[in-house]
């Protein structure tokens, strides 16, 4: 026998579901004094791993992540409702497809035209170390909702720079199409664990049709088989996970 | 707030009679952290009324919640006689939010109870100022035994040991655990700060 075996002792087995001492005891469980109407069991949830918990964080020493992926992470973290569109999210797309990337010089998210959810946007850009800029200019401050629904009454475009990444168009306008159409659509992926809201290949390339730019029918005229090829694996709305 | 009392709370606030089941249920009757399973995954009962799971719907939606049904997006604005058909036939629902991968489960069915049953018989607990209306126990455990998967199963069988141990306490075995603790405890230092 080993020492093991020797000295720890072993429980009694407790009854199996349905017989009469497991009901009895679920009874007597229940009338405990911590189970009384009006107990808090507040303590319950925070003993749950978060995912905002700092020490998940140190224990994980996760390694830094790259300047787009703490942008949307922060994104997500405010709250904000956006989608990422344009040939940087036609580029998304191709990616999780493991086809060859699309060049892009920039990348595009599509915001709703409400001023708050802006200000959390431009909020959350500042916390992940980009700086915001109007044009060649800086954002006025403070970034509130006063300036917010300037910018959204005008349907202006915010740039989001950083060092080491594309910059960022923060944009109220997605051809003709209505945001909260395209965010009903969207589909969803991660970015280095962080997630991304992501808008459906077809509102993209429907909305390089629409703008009847150069750029636009060019690129679709370059990429269209595989564009076409995207479009079929990606089906009708609403079957994608 | 924390994902689920944020949930909870909508659902008050929409008026909406609702009972936490499942593993997060099951936590709430927990006396300390040995018997609280770690999940992410909220199952709510709903009560079977169409204008219930419309409100409930809505108010997970506003909080940013997707909602499927098996691995179908729900449409938005629901069908005509969707919630009337999930009622209906008791079928489930889930709403998923990227952010926080927090999973919500909305059952319109209890295994072996109806939905009065559980009512009458839930518990009101709190957290903080959020009221917390909980299934039996005995509920929450019946029903998991009836889905007949090795983790439910677990489940019940953890809490059946743990509610052993509680109220008929073997003093061989409780030395031995409280000895344990000690040894654990003995080179614990904590979370920085």
């Amino acid at each position: 026998m080993t020492p093991m075996e020797t000295t720890r002792p072993w429980p009694t087995p407790a009854p199996a579901h349905g017989t009469a001492e497991f009901r009895s005891h679920v009874e007597r469980f229940e009338e405990c004094p911590w189970n009384a109407s009006g107990t808090d069991k507040a303590w319950v949830e925070a003993i749950q791993p978060s995912r905002d918990d700092p020490w998940t964080e140190v224990v994980c020493d996760r390694p830094a992540k790259g300047a787009r992926a703490r942008l949307f992470g922060a994104l997500a973290s405010a709250r904000v409702r956006y989608v990422v569109i344009g040939v940087g999210g036609a580029d998304l797309h191709a990616r999780r497809k493991k086809k060859e990337p699309f060049q892009t010089l920039d990348l595009d998210l599509f915001l709703p035209r409400d001023a708050a959810n802006l200000v959390r946007a431009w909020g959350a850009c500042e916390r992940a170390g980009w700086t915001l800029w109007v044009g060649r200019e800086p954002l006025d401050q403070p970034h509130d909702e006063l300036i917010a629904r300037n910018v959204v009454e005008q349907r202006a475009r915010t740039i989001a720079r950083v060092d080491g990444a594309l910059p960022t168009d923060l944009t109220l306008v997605m051809g003709a199409l209505d945001f909260e159409d395209v965010w009903l659509r969207r589909t969803d992926m991660y970015e280095e664990g962080e997630p991304v809201e992501l808008a459906r290949l077809a509102d993209i390339v429907a909305a390089k049709e629409q703008a009847n730019r150069e750029k636009d029918h060019r690129f679709i005229a370059e990429n269209r088989a595989v564009l076409d090829e995207l479009l079929a694996a990606e089906g009708p709305p609403g079957l994608e996970l | 707030m924390r994902p689920q009392h944020e949930v909870l709370d909508a659902l008050f606030r929409a008026n909406v009679r609702h009972l936490l089941v499942g593993i997060a249920g099951a936590n709430c009757w927990a006396h300390d952290g040995s018997l609280v399973v770690a999940t992410s995954t909220h199952e709510i009962l709903v009560e079977p009324e169409p204008r219930a799971l419309r409100a409930a719907w809505t108010a997970l939606r506003e909080l940013g919640y997707t909602l499927r049904e098996n691995a179908e997006r729900i449409p938005d604005p629901f069908a005509p006689y969707y919630a009337e058909s999930v009622a209906r036939e008791g079928r489930s629902t889930t709403a998923y939010r990227m952010r926080d991968r927090t999973l919500v489960e909305v059952h319109t069915a209890l295994h072996g109870h109806s939905f009065d049953e559980a009512w009458s018989a839930r518990r009101t607990f709190r957290a903080g100022e959020i009221q917390l209306d909980v299934a039996r126990l005995a509920h929450i455990l019946d029903a998991a035994w009836a889905r007949d998967r090795r983790f439910d199963r677990l489940l019940v069988a953890t809490w059946s040991q743990g509610m052993h141990d509680l109220l008929e306490p073997d003093p061989e075995w409780t030395k031995f655990l409280l000895e344990r603790r000690a040894r654990l405890h003995a080179g614990f230092v904590g979370p920085p700060g």
